[in-house]
């Protein structure tokens, strides 16, 4: 072939030309530590890319979430561990005040013992993670304990309210027992479960669950070996009468509990007796004993509040306060503080409300039992997503990070190719025959 | 008997050729570095030698030569390299074109860094799983509020900038139009200046290699195919003759119009030169597509008899392509049309093509399919003012509202989407609790006509009070809620659409029925509440029904939705992954995409190395031209010598020549003298 000066000029500017743009090309990768810098270099790497940095993008998310479910858990756990030392000092106190030589001055003192630490654990259960309070289900904005509502006063609100048949807003705490409305009675003397019916003037709380037991059968024609039946019904109640023309006015309170009674000879059933607390014809009034107190004073929201921890998968990070802060528990205190301030209080009853104590410390263990195991899960979950962080970080880099090695050897073989290039170029460009013809 | 002189003649000669024989080196040495030289020659020749054998001839002993004589100056060329250059300058030009445009567009959807679309959508999501965790943080649905604003504006910035340089393409492919049409005037006025020379027998190689270069030029915008002429007279054998340029496909076949006539852009018979002419949809807006390529008679300076483009457009072409589809040619010109856009017509139907228009109808569908759906989940959630009023007043009914703007057109949507002025001018308005039952399910054909292709896919959620206000009740009661939807033919091709909403009770009967007759359209939104999507639906009969049953609860009710409850946020954060109708393309926001990019990456990546290849391909022939035409110095040299020496010689040969008469002349006859 014939090759002319004009030719080796030329493919040498191509060759020098083509050297820089792989000079370019690796000064790119060097400098962004990238292998590609724009899709065309490598699409599948690049489309690869772009899902691998969103899942990597969403791992640190679900961690971050997942930050902010382990603190609601953690104050969780330590407001209860707070409850529960607040209830076991309130058990302490209640068992000093049981023993029958402490007079009414150091029973009274007690009950301003128990009323201050009352105050503490209403301001646990008011517990605030950032703006959220943690102890009221999804309405996080509102406090869940409003103290005024526990123990109201009976004559003005409570009655008003049940006498516009508003009674299953409330319950009663009765020398540290919780009363629930069931229903009303009518003037035929039978019972309604169920929604207050305005029309009757009876209203009934009891003691639920409904128990079973042997009663004495009220048919008076049954013969006497039928008259002991197993029943169901509610092992006490207290009744609430109002004026049949004053809906607002309280007419009685009864306090009815079952006995047990032989009724022949080696059998034993349970019998009503009925005691008044309320008569306003014969002057009667123990009313200071009872306890009325709505149940919106608690949280009434038991909605969980959930965080996406993974891709589809969400778990609670709150309790249902309800279980714990719960009215029975407030309500029952308000009651028990009244028992100790009542003179008449034997220490025997006092020994009894030990056992409501224990019944919501139960309450409080058995929510840390719940919250440790979802805290075990979260934080299952956190290693977890450690390691997806790892793989994913991995999996983005063995995909689009150089290998540095790798490149600098390129830099390597490329340098000498150029400075060949422009050596060979310099060497051949410059003789003519002119410069050897005389 | 031979003249005394004709030495001197012969030598005479020798010194005249040697001379123009060294003119030309000087030539050739002169225009070395010209782009488009061809090398030149003087073809020497023997003279006639004398005698020349006839009658009335002396007889010598022999014929004797008579010398040398410059027969012509001739370019070194190969006409067979020119035409394979030119193939694969039009590939060049072609693949350069549409390379030079995918770069600039990989440029604005760069998804390498972390301003891409996708790292947009993977912030929105990011703080919308903030707002999920903390719902009644301010500071949370304000960072939700501006990565949504910063989304928008991505969508807005990739679709201006893209539109951006689609105008600049259609400049583009006006200027070269302008070019195209500049050196096919050249080119027929060079073939005039031929034409007046080579009939006295001249080779005017000068004019050959300024035609041949523009050749060249035009090949890069167009696939041509050259046919010579001869001009006639006395014209050498050598003589190039007269160019005709055809338009050609790829394989160098000669391209037909509409009409089945040839395209011949330069006439060397009627000496005239036809231009070409793009003509768009509509000429005023310029990101129109290309409608018909037409061909026209050139003038001095634009067409002849015409004034304007607009006149050109509705003038009578002498030869005209009427779709784009027709225009089976390769090189710059193609390339740059098919990233501009174009109409493309099959089966009476008319759409617009080309890989802007591509991209942004992907960027459209992307924004649209995400924000209906962002926004019917927005909806059905209640926001921090909607719980307030109905802690207030629990008759209060959720009105519900779009995060995004929006409207029934896609296209264009990519441009216009933006976050609604209710959440700009109120975060509270962010519907973070109580997520609703959103729906975007493909419906289900009940017909069985196989002809059908495609189903309807209905979006958007259930509200009995937007449905039926006075039958709140009916609606809010039934067991299931069934939505039907149908086509009815009114003459062939032409149909209506009417959808029926039915309450169902337990036994499916209905207990309230509703209907839209007539005339919605795909997309226009129904009660408020939902859409449906006929885009993918296509080859309709007459009776094709789709129906879609689902429970009537599709919202929470004001008792359910509180403060802190986030479930909303989340929804709104999963619609990142929630599998939608994109286009006829069941799948989610993020893969769609990156099947978009991937598929410019891919465009990108074969116009690269389809450039590379061909590029290399005409250095490879660019290489073989240059070894055959371009010239050597050393040669020239050679040559300069050569001729130099010869000259020399034939000047030693009239001195011998003159001592040779001198001595007939003054040393003859002096015998003894």
């Amino acid at each position: 072939m014939r090759v002319t000066q004009f030719m080796l000029a030329d493919s040498n500017l191509k060759y020098i030309s083509q050297s820089y743009n792989s000079l370019s090309k690796i000064q790119d990768q060097l400098n962004t530590g990238k292998k590609i810098t724009r899709p065309s270099d490598d699409p599948v790497i690049a489309m690869k890319g772009m899902r691998y940095r969103t899942q990597l993008v969403e791992v640190n998310q679900f961690n971050r979430n997942l930050t902010e479910g382990l603190n609601w858990l953690d104050n969780s756990d330590s407001a209860l561990n707070e409850t529960n030392q607040v209830l076991q000092r309130i058990r302490d106190l209640i068992v000093e005040a049981s023993n029958d030589t402490y007079d009414e001055v150091s029973r009274n003192n007690i009950a301003k013992e128990i009323s201050s630490l009352q105050e503490h654990i209403v301001s646990i259960a008011n517990t605030k993670v950032g703006d959220n309070y943690i102890f009221n289900g999804t309405d996080t904005a509102k406090q869940p304990i409003n103290d005024s509502l526990f123990n109201v006063d009976l004559q003005s609100d409570v009655s008003k309210d049940l006498g516009e048949g508003k009674s299953g807003n409330y319950v009663i705490s009765y020398k540290g027992q919780l009363y629930e409305f069931i229903g009303t009675i009518d003037n035929d003397g039978n019972l309604s479960e169920g929604n207050d019916n305005k029309d009757n003037n009876i209203k009934v709380f009891a003691i639920l669950p409904k128990t079973t037991y042997s009663k004495v059968d009220p048919d008076p024609n049954k013969s006497d070996k039928d008259r002991i039946i197993e029943g169901e019904g509610y092992s006490a109640s207290i009744k609430i009468e109002f004026d049949s023309t004053d809906k607002t006015k309280i007419k009685s309170i009864s306090y009815t509990s079952l006995e047990e009674k032989e009724v022949e000879e080696g059998k034993k059933a349970m019998i009503e007796v009925t005691k008044s607390i309320y008569d306003s014809s014969e002057n009667i009034d123990e009313t200071k004993n009872l306890v009325f107190s709505r149940k919106d004073a608690v949280s009434t929201n038991s909605n969980k509040v959930e965080i996406e921890v993974m891709k589809g998968v969400h778990i609670p990070i709150n309790i249902n306060s309800k279980e714990v802060f719960s009215i029975k528990m407030f309500s029952g205190l308000e009651s028990i503080k009244k028992m100790l301030q009542d003179p008449n209080t034997t220490g025997d009853e006092i020994t009894k409300s030990l056992d409501y104590i224990d019944d919501y410390l139960n309450d409080v263990v058995s929510t840390r039992a719940e919250i440790g195991a979802q805290t075990n899960r979260a934080e299952l979950i956190e290693n977890r997503l450690l390691e997806q962080k790892t793989v994913a970080e991995k999996t983005i880099s063995d995909n689009e990070d150089i290998d540095f090695e790798e490149v600098i050897i390129n830099l390597t073989i490329q340098q000498t190719l150029h400075r060949a290039a422009l050596a060979a170029g310099a060497k051949i460009i410059q003789p003519t025959l002119m410069d050897f013809l005389s | 008997m031979v003249s005394t002189f004709h030495g001197l003649e012969t030598a005479k000669r020798a010194l005249t050729t040697q001379q123009s024989a060294l003119y030309t080196t000087g030539h050739n040495i002169a225009n070395a570095n010209t782009a488009g030289y061809t090398r030149q020659r003087v073809s020497m020749q023997t003279t006639e030698p004398y005698p020349s054998p006839g009658f009335n001839q002396p007889k010598i002993t022999g014929q004797l030569g008579t010398g040398v004589k410059a027969g012509e100056v001739e370019r070194i060329r190969n006409s067979f390299t020119d035409m394979q250059y030119r193939t694969e300058n039009s590939k060049l030009g072609y693949w350069q074109a549409k390379s030079e445009m995918l770069t600039q567009v990989e440029d604005v959807m760069n998804e390498l860094d972390d301003t891409g679309l996708s790292s947009a959508f993977d912030d929105f999501w990011k703080s919308l799983q903030d707002l999920a965790t903390q719902p009644q943080n301010d500071g949370a649905r304000r960072v939700v509020r501006e990565n949504g604003v910063t989304l928008a504006n991505t969508f807005n910035y990739m679709y201006n900038t893209l539109k951006n340089i689609q105008i600049d393409y259609r400049n583009e492919i006006d200027s070269t139009e302008d070019t195209i049409n500049s050196i096919l005037r050249q080119i027929n006025s060079l073939n005039q200046q031929i034409a007046s020379v080579e009939p006295h027998g001249y080779l005017p190689n000068d004019l050959y290699d300024k035609r041949d270069q523009l050749v060249d030029d035009l090949s890069q915008y167009l696939s041509i195919r050259v046919e010579k002429k001869s001009s006639g007279g006395l014209a050498s054998a050598n003589a190039d003759g007269l160019y005709d340029i055809y338009l050609a496909t790829p394989d160098g076949e000669i391209l037909k119009d509409s009409n089945g006539k040839a395209i011949k852009l330069v006439d060397s018979s009627l000496r005239t030169a036809f231009g070409i002419h793009i003509t768009y949809d509509k000429r005023s807006e310029s990101d129109s597509p290309v409608s018909q390529i037409k061909f026209l008679e050139l003038s001095d300076d634009g067409f002849k008899g015409i004034n304007s483009d607009i006149e050109a457009d509705y003038a009578t072409a002498k030869y005209q392509l009427n779709g784009f589809n027709e225009f089976k040619n390769q090189g710059a010109l193609k390339g740059y049309i098919e990233g501009y856009g174009f109409l493309e017509k099959s089966n009476g139907k008319t759409t617009t093509l080309g890989t802007l228009n591509d991209m942004l109808a992907d960027l459209d569908q992307t924004a649209y399919t995400f924000a209906t759906y962002f926004n019917y989940v927005h909806k059905s959630g209640w926001s921090l003012n909607d719980i307030q009023a109905y802690k207030n007043d629990s008759n209060y009914e959720k009105e519900g509202h779009d995060f995004f703007d929006i409207d029934d057109t896609v296209k264009g949507y990519a441009s216009r989407i933006k976050v609604s002025d209710k959440i700009i001018n109120d975060v509270q308005n962010i519907a973070a609790s109580a997520a609703g039952n959103v729906i975007s399910e493909t419906m289900k054909y009940t017909g069985n006509n196989a002809n059908t292709v495609g189903s309807p896919v209905f979006i958007g959620f259930f509200d009995a009070s937007k449905i039926d206000k006075n039958n709140k009740n009916d609606w809010e009661n039934a067991n299931q809620i069934k939505v039907t939807v149908q086509y009815s033919e009114i003459t062939p091709g032409n149909g209506t659409w009417n959808c029926t909403i039915q309450a169902l009770d337990k036994d499916n009967n209905p207990i309230n029925t509703l209907k839209v007759e007539n005339n919605f359209t795909s997309l226009k939104e129904l009660y408020g509440i939902f859409k449906i999507d006929l885009s993918n639906v296509s080859e309709v009969n007459n009776g094709d029904t789709w129906t879609i049953t689902f429970s009537p609860k599709g919202m929470k009710s004001g008792d359910e939705a509180y403060i802190g409850d986030g479930s909303n946020a989340l929804a709104l954060a999963n619609v990142k992954d929630a599998t939608l109708n994109y286009g006829g393309t069941l799948t989610n926001v993020s893969t769609f995409y990156q099947g978009v990019i991937g598929k410019l990456g891919q465009n990108a990546s074969e116009a690269n190395s389809m450039t590379e290849t061909a590029s290399t391909l005409k250095g490879n022939i660019e290489e073989r031209r240059q070894s055959e035409s371009s010239v050597s110095l050393d040669e020239e040299m050679i040559s300069m010598i050569k001729y130099q020496h010869a000259y020399n010689a034939a000047a030693r040969n009239i001195t011998m020549i003159d001592e040779m008469l001198d001595r007939i002349i003054n040393s003859m006859g002096t015998v003894g003298r």
